[in-house]
């Protein structure tokens, strides 16, 4: 019993295991933070990953794509192992909008089979409800939504209503004029929606060359924006219809006539130019782990191809495989954590070893004591595990509060020191400025009165307030010197161009977050391990002896 | 042992003016040396020694002249080269493991001369501790409530009523002596070990002190006591002097 009240009282009373356990708490909140933002971080990437290419995908290994894709996405379909398959252009292109032109990956999509596969409709940034409160309009709740005003059929059908254009869906950032607001939110009124846009192609003929001499240009109006939350992708990528884009690339199947290329004589028949693509994507069925499919459609592909042997076949891919490079950074991930757990384990350890030395060094006529009244060699080795223990609970839990406190509200002080770091150094130097300033003058006119603290502190006070009056007025006074501050000083925690991300992972995960409670805790208990032997060990005379 | 007692002791035959049959400490023979620097410093050589229950025997001798060792080894707090102390007919150093740690927390109570009272708990803690050692956690909750009475009724005992939620630094050397007294109370020893209980105070708070251990040995305790000082030691039943190792009771020339 003694060893409870005894390590209550050392942990309320004793500095140097405090230490250990505030040691234990930034170890234990350095490795939660870290784990939380990594973790969370490629589980996004790799989340992401998968849902823009589907399970599997089989793609041309040119840009100039691959034929006969209708039969083999029948064959494909046929497939128990595959649900739905979608075929999909994608090319590079540009795309002015609002008298801006960047490069963009244009894809061409069948919206409806498209998002069967692949995450799109989720990502649609815009509802009906944007545009009736846009136009100050209330829906009639018996009648079903106007045509026009729902944003998210236009993007499942990319078709502008009323406009003699195809219709695009563009990624949230490809829109020039958009500001996120203080809460990282986009405002409908700065959309790009029913705006009109040019799209410039270069087509390609199958063989690779430039089909036209120059590149082709199209107009298209925004139907609606996504937002994937990958920035890379938001920042560059547009969405068209298929057919649209095939046949602007000259990739639709052709009925061309037969012209002899040695005399330039028109030949008897017609040659068809089969429509081509450049990949499908497929949504394996559920009962099948991705492996399976990506077997079965690879077989599939194989065969198809063997009986075309004019054709590159296409190559067939899991979406793991397409995004090796996310994976193995998720692995390699995964081994700097457990690396980095270990170190910071050890630093633990040594850290909660040393003090706890110490304050064996410190209480050793103590133990000498308890010793003599009847304590055990297994008692004080009890004694100082259990305040290790102690020691490892308090820390780790303070720690993984500050690790939460933290992790949830990252993207809020991300925002604050991006934002406002500079106006609050601006109140923060006023004051301190003033507060020093009033305690230097105080202290000097209460020097000779013997009053220096009293004047010290009372100036300080006095000239602090007046400081912070002063920061206020100056900030009220030039309008945009707050603007100015915050613009000159800031920092960027997360820059979303670098980053892909456009939020900072703010969750912790539980079993994450317990394991390494659960290792912070055994740190200190090994960590107090051999002071603990020590204490155990020592002779009780001797330990009486010692001064 | 008792062989090697009837050929290696050089000290005189102690008188044994107990009618008891059975002394509750009997110490026989009892050697020990340190080493220090390759040097053998033999501090006790033959130590014979009985103390019958409810007796005061005071132990003197010159500083270094090995008490402490000698208490220290009464109480079961270091082990002898050679010889025996037994504890009720017990030898207290063949008890099997962990016995001699109840010894010590039941049968004993040591006094030091420095107090010796651990700084993080109050008056009334550090008497309870002897308590607390003696129990186990699960059993406490129901132990708590009897130890804190008998507790609180040592330290009003040694005159310390109000003083009992005061920190040893909050205390006087001579109300820290008696918190002392109280803790080494708590588990009702057979014997009370004091290593010169009243070396560290003033001739006056020595005597309150003294006053106190005459009361406890009136009440029936047994008291071993080590001390310089010859009043005090007149005090007691029985005076022995330590010298050269061996106990005598002769009083030094
Ligand atoms: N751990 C040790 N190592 C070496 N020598 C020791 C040790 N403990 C005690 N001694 C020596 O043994 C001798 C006896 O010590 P002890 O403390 O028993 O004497 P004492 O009679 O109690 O003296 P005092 O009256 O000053 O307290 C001393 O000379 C001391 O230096
Ligand atoms: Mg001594």
């Amino acid at each position: 019993m003694y060893k409870l009240t005894l390590i209550l009282k050392y942990l309320r009373r004793k500095l140097g295991p405090m230490f250990a356990a505030l040691a234990v708490m930034l170890c234990t909140a350095m490795v939660i933070i870290v784990i939380s933002v990594m973790g969370g971080f490629l589980d996004m990437l790799q989340d992401s990953a998968k849902q823009l290419t589907g399970d599997v995908t089989v793609s041309a290994q040119s840009l100039t794509g691959f034929a006969h894709y209708e039969d083999l996405s029948i064959r494909l379909e046929k497939l128990d192992e595959v649900d739905a398959v979608s075929p999909v252009i994608s090319t590079f292109g540009m795309v002015n909008l609002f008298g801006q032109t960047i490069g963009v990956n244009i894809m061409g999509i069948e919206p409806e089979g498209f998002a069967r596969i692949v995450r799109y409709e989720d990502t649609l940034q815009w509802s009906a409800n944007d545009m009736f409160d846009r136009y100050g309009l209330e829906p009639d709740p018996g009648d079903p939504v106007p045509q026009g005003f729902d944003l998210k059929r236009l993007a499942m059908t990319l078709d502008p209503k009323g406009l003699d254009m195809p219709g695009m869906v563009i990624g949230i950032e490809v829109n020039p004029a958009h500001r996120r607001d203080e809460h990282g939110q986009y405002n409908f009124s700065l959309s790009a929606v029913q705006s009109q846009a040019t799209l410039t192609l270069l087509p390609l003929t199958e063989r690779g060359a430039p089909a036209n001499l120059g590149p082709e240009h199209g107009k298209a109006a925004v139907v609606n924006e996504f937002k994937s939350g990958l920035y890379d992708i938001d920042k560059s990528q547009v969405f068209v219809r298929f057919d649209v884009l095939q046949e602007k690339l000259g990739m639709h199947g052709q009925k061309t006539e037969n012209i002899d290329p040695e005399t330039g004589e028109t030949l008897p028949g017609v040659s068809v130019k089969p429509a081509r693509t450049s990949e499908l994507v497929l949504r394996g069925a559920e009962k099948y782990s991705l492996e399976q499919v990506h077997g079965a459609v690879k077989e599939e592909v194989k065969r198809f191809f063997e009986t075309r042997p004019d054709q590159f076949p296409p190559v067939v891919r899991t979406w793991k495989q397409r995004h090796a490079q996310f994976i193995n950074a998720v692995k390699n991930e995964k081994g700097m954590v457990t690396f980095l757990f270990v170190i910071i384990s050890i630093v633990a350890v040594v850290m909660v070893a040393t003090t706890f030395y110490m304050t064996v060094l410190e209480k050793t006529r103590d133990i000498g004591v308890l010793r003599a009244i009847g304590a055990s060699q297994g008692g004080i080795m009890g004694l100082f595990l259990g305040y290790g223990l102690a020691v490892g609970v308090v820390g780790s839990l303070l720690g993984l509060s500050l690790a939460l406190g933290i992790v949830w509200h990252l993207n809020e002080i991300q925002y604050w020191l991006a934002n406002h770091l500079g106006v609050s150094a601006h109140y923060a130097w006023c004051a301190g400025g003033g507060a020093l300033i009033g305690a230097v003058v105080g202290g000097a006119i209460g020097y000779p009165r013997r009053k220096a603290l009293r004047f010290a502190v009372l100036g300080a006070l006095v000239l602090m307030l007046a400081g912070l009056a002063g920061a206020w007025i100056s900030l009220d006074r030039a309008g945009d010197l707050a603007y100015k501050l915050n613009h000159a000083i800031s920092f960027k925690m997360w820059d979303p161009q670098t980053y892909f991300f456009d939020r900072i992972p703010d969750k912790v995960k539980f079993y994450d977050a317990l394991f390494i409670v659960l290792g912070a805790i055994l740190s200190s208990v090994v960590g107090a391990l051999i002071p603990a032997v020590l204490a155990a060990r020592l002779d009780p005379v001797e330990a009486l002896r010692y001064e | 042992m008792n062989e090697h007692a009837s050929t290696t002791s050089v000290s005189p035959n102690l008188p044994s003016p107990t009618p008891n049959p059975q002394p509750l400490l009997t110490v026989t023979d009892l050697h020990k040396h340190y080493r220090i620097g390759g040097q053998d410093l033999h501090v006790l050589h033959g130590v014979d020694l009985n103390v019958d229950r409810g007796e005061w025997v005071a132990v003197m001798g010159a500083s270094g002249s090995g008490k402490s060792t000698l208490l220290h080894l009464v109480g079961g707090l270091d082990r002898p080269d050679l010889g025996s102390v037994r504890f009720n007919g017990k030898d207290i150093f063949k008890l099997p493991g962990g016995e001699i740690d109840r010894y010590r927390n039941r049968q004993v109570g040591f006094v030091f001369q420095s107090y010796h009272l651990l700084p993080e708990l109050t008056a009334l803690q550090n008497v309870l501790i002897g308590a607390m050692i003696r129990s186990s956690i699960p059993g406490w909750p129901i132990r708590r409530a009897k130890a804190r009475k008998h507790a609180i009724e040592l330290l009003e005992r040694v005159g310390l009523a109000d003083r009992m939620k005061h920190r040893p630094s909050k205390l006087s050397g001579g109300e820290r002596q008696r918190v002392a007294i109280a803790r080494a109370l708590v588990n009702e020893p057979d014997v009370l070990l004091a290593d010169e209980p009243t070396g560290n105070l003033d001739s006056e708070t020595g005597q309150q002190i003294m006053q106190l251990i005459a009361e406890l040995h009136q009440q029936g305790q047994t008291v071993v006591m080590v001390t310089h000082d010859h009043d005090i030691a007149a005090v007691a039943d029985r005076s022995l002097w330590l010298r050269e190792g061996s106990l005598t009771d002769e009083p030094a020339a």
